[in-house]
């Protein structure tokens, strides 16, 4: 079927290509009679009925790549009109609404900085760390609880209940545990990621077919050769991205993590600027996390249609 | 090669209270055979394919392999099943030769590896599959799916092969190009087949004997020897033949025991208004 994909594609161009040369060779027939032949040139060229139309509002029908962009485009616009449009108000404060050129203005500023590089730097690296350690625990648990039902007994129901304490209010028992250096903010951030991890790759490796490991079975795989041929493989793109998941939570817990004790981190300067009520370098900094949180999403997704190529997509 | 069911039996613990998949069935499959199970659905035909290969365990009976009782599943049982199994995640070839990877099988295989591999390539070559080695299962479609998947199967040399339906997913003409490709793999590799269908037609021209099941719960009530050759000598036109007619005909008084579907109903069928007679907007 795919074999043929293309060749048709190709059969429609040359369709239109003939159909186009048709219109040319009238329309040079017709030369000085003024002819409505004009019309049917315009446009792309296309002829009308091979147009096709657009269902915008149709359920969970495509629409076409160009206007998806453009929308996307237009949502950041739309936010960012509404703000200049409310900065400029009576009834804002324009200490909470700082105006677009104020903010503008602070980013010049805290872009030239260097201290800015190492506030980066010091959050990259705690939440990497956190995220990575509960990577590394909460797969191979996430995979045996959705493999064995003695470990989805024994975990599952404890995980579910952990994972509704809220990570701030941690933060003293933390600092108790682990001090206040390094080791307290990364263990938050991996409180705030770990246990939905879990849950999150023992649901992907439920979703492996049962029919997949019966056919193992029939074909000789022992138990082992099931988890590790089957299981694990079959769950790795609904793995990777619970990962992308939790690495996009990973980054919500920074400003959490960095109430304690931090001297550097762009959550810990967010809460400084907002001690001096400093909002439009706040905004700086909460769009810099937005275009960081966006960027690793973007790649974390890329890596998985390189990785995972074989996956269903449009289930994703 | 020699499979016996010896008074198998299979019950399920329901809400309701006990359901019974498979009432004690005993039967047994000569080497090189192509047996078949014909049946309703829910008459546990299914169930008996599941237990032989060892996927279920069963309530009461005993499967034996040349001699040796079923405890589990295992590759001298291969099985086809009526879902598409093949590994997403592997192309065609990958997932032909799945089982030569296997320790198991490793143990097993007395020419080694590449003659396995070589077989998995001459398999899928004689399953028109050849120009697409490379791939990969969301790219094909249901009739091919289920040809690797019978690849797949036969690259093991099973002892026997259990298909459960396999081509109940596919439509009309696909399966009887199946149901060519199976006889010519059968003339090919005579391999023993126990095979399971609701499809009186397919039944009897693939099979060397079909096992008529009742209506739940199931029991085998006819043991039917089919009289028209091996299968290198079967040919699609052996379906019109007025022999082939009248043992459909005998089986499919079997399965449909009384005068018709409508038994019993006739007072229900009065009860919904004929549409011809009254309008529905008055």
């Amino acid at each position: 079927m795919n074999a043929v994909a293309p060749a048709s594609a190709l059969a429609g161009t040359e369709c239109d290509l003939g159909s186009r040369m048709a219109i040319v060779a009238r329309k040079t027939l017709a030369l000085d009679k003024g002819t409505p032949l004009d019309d049917e040139l315009s446009g792309s060229g296309v002829p009308r009925a091979a147009r096709e139309h657009t269902r915008w509002f149709e359920l969970r029908r495509d629409i076409p790549v160009w206007s998806y962009r453009a929308l996307a485009a237009g949502g950041f616009v739309a936010v960012g009109l509404l703000w200049a449009w409310l900065s400029q108000r009576d009834f804002v404060n324009p200490v909470f609404v700082p105006t677009p050129a104020s903010v503008w203005e602070a980013a010049g500023a805290i872009l030239s900085d260097e201290s800015l590089w190492l506030d980066v730097k010091a959050s990259f690296i705690r939440v990497t760390a956190g995220f990575l350690l509960a990577a590394i625990m909460g797969v191979p648990l996430g995979i045996f609880m959705g493999s064995f039902k003695v470990f989805e007994g024994l975990l599952q129901p404890i995980t579910e209940f952990v994972r509704y304490i809220p990570v701030p209010a941690l933060i003293p028992i933390f600092m108790v545990l682990f001090g206040i250096d390094e080791l307290s903010k990364i263990m938050l951030i991996w409180v705030g990621t770990f246990f939905q991890l879990v849950l999150m790759v023992a649901d992907e490796t439920r979703r492996v077919p049962y029919e997949l490991l019966q056919v193992s079975y029939t074909l000789g795989a022992r138990r082992r050769e099931v988890l590790r041929l089957v299981m694990w493989r079959g769950a790795r793109p609904g793995i990777f991205d619970a990962l992308r998941l939790c690495n996009g939570w990973a980054w919500t817990y920074l400003v959490v993590a960095e109430l304690v004790a931090a001297n550097e981190g762009l959550g810990y300067r967010v809460l400084k600027f907002s001690r001096f009520l400093q909002t439009p370098k706040i905004w700086v900094y909460l769009a810099l996390l937005g275009v960081i949180g966006l960027g690793l999403d973007i790649l974390f997704r890329a890596a998985n249609r390189q990785l995972f190529h074989w996956a269903d997509t449009s289930k994703r | 090669m020699k499979l016996e069911l010896r008074q198998l039996a299979k019950t399920y613990a329901a809400k309701s209270g006990a359901v019974v998949a498979l009432s004690p069935t005993s039967f047994s499959v000569e080497g090189g055979a192509f047996v078949t199970l014909l049946g309703p659905s829910g008459c546990g035909k299914s169930t008996a394919l599941q237990l032989v290969a060892g996927l279920e365990e069963p309530t009461s009976g005993e499967v034996l392999l040349d001699g040796a009782r079923v405890t589990g599943p295992g590759p001298e049982r291969g099985m086809v099943f009526q879902s598409y199994t093949l590994f997403p995640w592997l192309n065609v070839f990958e997932n032909t030769c799945f089982s030569t990877h296997l320790a198991k099988n490793r143990a097993r295989q007395t020419a080694g590896q590449p003659a396995a591999v070589e077989r998995a390539r001459s398999l899928l070559e004689l399953m028109g599959l050849t120009d697409f080695e490379r791939a990969y299962p969301r790219e094909l479609s249901g009739g091919m799916k289920q040809r690797v998947a019978i690849a797949r199967a036969l690259t093991n040399c099973p002892k026997v092969v259990l298909m459960d339906e396999p081509f109940a997913a596919l439509d009309a003409q696909t399966r009887e190009e199946m149901q060519e490709l199976l006889l010519l793999l059968h003339t090919h590799e005579r391999t023993t087949v126990l095979f399971v269908t609701h499809d009186v037609e397919e039944a009897i021209y693939l099979s060397s004997r079909v096992l008529v099941f009742s209506p739940r719960p199931g029991r085998v009530v006819r043991d039917v020897s089919v009289p028209f050759g091996p299968s290198a000598e079967r040919r699609p036109d052996l379906k019109l033949s007025v022999e082939f007619s009248e043992l459909k005909r005998e089986l499919f008084s079997l399965l449909h025991p009384g005068a018709g579907a409508r038994d019993g109903r006739g007072a229900l069928l009065d009860k919904l208004v004929n549409p011809t007679t009254r309008s529905l907007h008055p």
